[in-house]
């Protein structure tokens, strides 16, 4: 059994560990940046570590001050989280080094699937399908066209190192070419310490599809379901949810076995999602093995009545996976929206500030994981994403229901977010029939679906009264401090002084 | 009797506000003709309830107010609305992208880091050429010229942090010698 362990990580990943880890009795080990001194993790942990400074390279993707900490702190293993090192087979190795587990498969494992072409390689090996693609010399532009154009516009560029949608572009023509790869390329460097594109073909309005596998040490790989994750903005997905209405039992069952195998292929050990993507003829192909607990992890251990965290916990201590494929059920019906601190009524720009006011929504079947709180302060360091809202219930119906309801009892001001949106895609007609591509937001213009504002009136009154309550408190103050003896005459609230609090 | 003016951010529109205070706490606010009476609580710290006289159905919400802008949470919605006031000022806030329409100063749209100017001093541009990359939240953002123009100004470097609406770039349209430079800052 694990003594301690350390969380390399920030955010509602580390804080979902951390609660876990104390369950079973295992002491949290937490680092942070300077920015995330007062964040939620640190405030979780039982111990945590600065790693000062505050850009990622110096600090949550610095593989040299978090081995020291672990050693330092006599950590038995080490959780990569998401996103950072988590798919970064150096640090996986690094912890070996150390003589401390790294909870995740092994650092071969992790780097040949962090390889995208490789990857795709080794899956066609034991016949599950793949895109057809390309990958030479970039820097080459002549060659580079002439495949582009053998494949077929539109293209994909994806990065090598890939994952997450960054470093990624779709290139409808030859003339976007060469600036998209550029860009895409830079991305990837800035992501992933690593430039390196390839090309692939575009496939049009697919579905996105994921399973979650699991390996032990003894050589077990099972699936536990999929994953519809095909609500997306940027190439990042926004909401997800189990089951997928696409899939019927016999593709489940088909696409349930291609991840196993690719899985066992691989010799595959602990949480992992192999990510396909479906066309609109029902064909999948495999898109990327991911290295790690997924963002949307809730999904499954909602329909599974199970947690992953305590499970990888368990196989990286060596201990035998309890369940057989046949055992396992999906059982209800789940859906994830991830709450980021973004203005989707300004191309999802990422907004910064303090949360003023956060409230989060709680009953039965509703599950928030966040890495804040109110008063926390939402920085330009890290991604935007505040929390995941996760509902359950029997039906996909009754789950879209209390995700309306758990959506419209989010109270978040201070910093603009996605909440009201996530509402309207929710909401729409086309998502409750199940509808989904992963362009379901180009195609629909959910802003013309906004929720009637039945109460727009009475929110400008209350607005009104507020601002007008705020501005004879300011004079109040100004006639204290004998700023302005004037204005006494021109507000006849100021000599009412503030309002009698009830 | 107090008048308050506010904009809506969503709609920029301008609502303006009538309020009368009946008693203590209860007020008379008209709106375009819409008369709502109701008697205002506000607790401690950014939250209370309107409670509408005729009906005696209670609201609860939540706000925020900040340099004039107001944001409030009532019923699952969020609304944002700015005091006419500090409109002259808000306008740089609340929408970046149109105000770069308007005048050849390409502003910052979110706070980050320049990664890239892809142009230069003198240099004639067209509309929507990329003229920065920016990176926040690592996400990367290409910045473009907002109209035809002469760059005029580059006031950022490789590798800098910039604030949002920081001034970037500027540029003067080609086929006219005056340029609408209303910026003070």
């Amino acid at each position: 059994m694990f003594q301690k362990v350390l969380i390399a990580n920030r955010g509602e990943i580390a804080v979902r560990i951390t609660k876990t880890l104390q369950e079973m009795g295992i002491r949290v080990v937490c680092i942070y940046s300077d920015a995330d001194e007062k964040s939620l993790h640190v405030e979780y942990a039982d111990e945590a570590y600065p790693l000062c400074g505050n850009s990622p390279k110096e600090t949550y993707l610095n593989i040299e001050k978090i081995i020291d900490i672990a050693r330092g702190t006599g950590v038995d293993g080490i959780h990569p989280g998401y996103g950072f090192l988590s798919e970064n087979s150096k640090f996986a190795q690094a912890c070996l080094d150390a003589n401390i587990t790294f909870i995740g498969p092994s650092p071969s494992v992790i780097k040949s699937m962090g390889d995208k072409i490789l990857a795709k390689k080794a899956m066609s090996e034991v016949n599950v399908p793949v895109i057809p693609g390309w990958s030479g010399d970039i820097t080459n532009i002549e060659e580079l066209k002439n495949a582009a154009s053998k494949i077929g516009y539109p293209v994909l560029i994806k990065a090598r190192a890939g994952g997450g949608g960054k470093g990624m572009r779709v290139v409808q023509s030859s003339s976007e070419l060469e600036y998209a790869i550029e860009s895409a390329s830079r991305e990837a460097n800035n992501a992933f310490g690593d430039n390196r594109v390839f090309l692939e073909k575009y496939i049009v309005n697919p579905r996105h599809i994921e399973f979650q596998i699991f390996g032990d040490n003894h050589g077990n790989v099972i699936h536990l379901f999929e994953r519809e994750c095909s609500i997306q903005r940027r190439h990042q997905k926004i909401i997800e949810e189990s089951p997928s209405t696409a899939l019927t039992p016999e593709l489940r069952k088909k696409m349930g076995e291609a991840a196993v195998r690719a899985g066992k292929a691989i010799g595959y050990v602990n949480a992992g999602t192999v990510e396909f993507i479906l066309d609109k003829d029902k064909n999948f192909y495999f898109l990327e093995v991911n290295t790690r607990l997924q963002v949307e992890h809730p999904v499954t251990e909602s329909i599974i009545h199970g947690d992953l965290v305590k499970a990888q916990i368990l196989v990286a201590m060596g201990k035998k996976l309890t369940l057989i494929q046949s055992d396992i059920e999906q059982d209800g019906h789940a859906i994830e929206c991830r709450i980021y601190a973004e203005d989707p009524k300004n191309n999802f720009l990422p907004s910064t500030g303090v949360l003023e006011v956060y409230r989060e929504p709680n009953g039965p079947g509703i599950r928030v994981d966040s890495g804040v709180k109110e008063g926390s302060l939402v920085s330009v360091h890290y991604d935007p994403m505040l929390a995941k809202l996760i509902t359950y219930s029997k039906s996909r119906n009754a789950a879209i229901e209390k995700m309306l309801w758990a959506l419209n009892h989010y109270q978040i001001l201070g910093v603009t977010t996605n909440v009201s949106f996530l509402y309207d895609v929710i909401n729409h007609s086309a998502f409750r029939s199940g509808d989904l591509d992963t362009h379901f937001l180009e195609k629909f213009d959910v802003h013309d679906s906004v929720k009637v504002r039945e109460s727009k009136d009475l929110a400008c009154a209350i607005s009104a009264l507020l601002v007008n309550n705020h501005n004879g408190v300011v004079k109040d103050k100004e006639i204290v401090n004998g700023k302005d003896a004037a204005c006494t005459v021109s507000n006849p609230w100021s000599q009412m002084g503030s309002w009698r609090m009830i | 009797m107090n008048k308050i003016t506010l904009i809506s951010n969503d709609e920029e529109k301008e609502i303006v506000a009538q309020i009368e205070q009946t008693t203590e706490n209860s007020f008379s606010v008209l709106l375009d003709n819409d008369n709502h009476s109701l008697y205002l609580n506000i607790d401690s710290k950014n939250s209370g309830y309107a409670k509408n006289l005729k009906t005696n159905e209670i609201t609860p919400f939540y706000y925020l107010i900040k340099e004039g802008n107001i944001e409030l949470w009532l019923k699952g919605n969020i609304y944002k609305y700015t005091e006419l006031d500090t409109k002259k000022k808000a306008i740089q806030n609340i929408n970046p992208h149109q105000k770069q329409d308007l005048s050849g100063v390409v502003r910052a749209p979110m706070p980050g880091t320049i990664l890239k100017i892809l142009t230069e001093n003198g240099s004639e541009v067209k509309a929507n050429v990329p003229l920065i990359v920016m990176e926040s939240m690592k996400m990367e953002l290409t910045i473009v010229a907002p109209m035809d123009g002469i760059i005029t100004d580059i006031s950022c470097t490789n590798g800098q942090m910039v604030e949002m609406n920081a001034v970037l770039i500027k540029l003067e349209q080609v086929d006219r010698n005056e340029t609408t430079k209303g910026e003070d800052n």
